[in-house]
């Protein structure tokens, strides 16, 4: 009798423990719709780069974190772990949080190593008010012409992202 | 057929009949904690697992954790089922009982520091607990602990009996 009250405590806990949240695709009315047009502030502090000067013929992917928030710190590491589905893409991983979470964050995840990876800040939260949305993490896919394809709020688990 | 009731029960026998009611009372409830503890631990030692790099990263996050995230991540839950299992085995209970006390003091201290120092960070207990405030984390503990020395309280006085 013990025993399988053990054995169902077991399955309960695995059961419960082990059902994964789905990241909820969003229609945000602007697919199909350029990139906003804004001021990225690179991680040296005085460089700017502008969103329309991202590398052309290349499909975007725009990723928005809070430093302190796991499930964006989660995605990020799932990320850079299927990094062979994104080597065709530009990543863009901004924040609107201050320098040094952002520099932390890049520092933490090593992503100065990857050439197709661009950290930075969108000091005017620019990318939230478009779409507007309050919540991060969120995944923006757009295509080579910077068009918005889909878009993603909440964590995305490495099933989920997009070949 | 002779019938004894409880009158005409011999003294002796109405004694021991008494404290062994109080000891089988008092051994449900020690097997009612063993059984919260067990199911707690075991709870969130699979929802740490389940989502390793969300604890993985919850766990970074974390004043002094992150250099050693990676490891915590595996050992802390390996841990809870250690002490699950040693709560599960009768022989084992008592030292299963002590250790888990002390380990929920020890969760319960750096609840308290993380209150005073980093009240903004989340926590990385798993699953459903992890969307407790601090304050929730420390009702909830606290009433773990409460829990834990009455029943090796009522272990110990148990033992006493029957020896």
């Amino acid at each position: 009798m013990r025993l399988q009250l053990v054995a169902l405590l077991i399955m309960a806990a695995a059961w419960l423990g082990c059902q994964e949240e789905k990241p909820q695709q969003v229609k945000t009315g602007q697919e199909g719709k350029p990139l906003p047009s804004f001021a990225i502030q690179l991680l040296d502090s005085t460089s700017y780069i502008h969103s329309d000067d991202l590398s052309a013929n290349k499909n975007l992917v725009l990723f928005y974190f809070k430093p302190t928030c796991p499930y964006c710190r989660a995605q990020m590491r799932d990320m850079l772990n299927n990094m062979e589905k994104f080597k065709d893409k530009e990543l863009c991983i901004l924040t609107n949080e201050d320098l040094k979470g952002a520099k932390d964050f890049a520092r933490y995840f090593k992503l100065n190593r990857y050439k197709n990876v661009i950290v930075g800040r969108d000091t005017g939260s620019v990318v939230l008010k478009t779409y507007r949305v309050i919540a991060v993490p969120l995944t923006a896919y757009y295509d080579n012409n910077k068009q918005l394809k889909t878009f993603y709020a909440g964590r995305m688990g490495p099933g989920s992202f997009l070949q | 057929m002779k019938t004894i009731t409880a009158g005409s029960m011999p003294k002796r026998n109405l004694v021991s009949h008494l404290l062994f009611v109080r000891w089988l009372k008092k051994s449900t409830l020690i097997e009612i904690i063993s059984i919260l503890y067990m199911s707690m631990f075991l709870y969130t030692a699979f929802s740490k697992w389940s989502d390793y790099t969300l604890t993985r990263e919850q766990m970074a996050l974390m004043p002094a954790l992150e250099p050693v995230a990676h490891i915590v991540v595996w050992l802390l839950p390996a841990t809870e089922i250690v002490l699950t299992l040693l709560i599960f085995i009768h022989q084992t209970r008592k030292i299963g009982l002590y250790a888990s006390t002390v380990l929920m003091i020890l969760f319960t201290i750096y609840i308290i520091y993380m209150m005073l120092f980093y009240p903004h960070l989340p926590c990385s207990c798993g699953g459903f607990i992890s969307e407790l405030s601090w304050g929730g984390h420390l009702v909830f503990n606290g009433a773990f602990i409460l829990l834990g020395i009455l029943a090796i309280k009522m272990l110990n006085k148990s033992n006493a009996i029957t020896q």
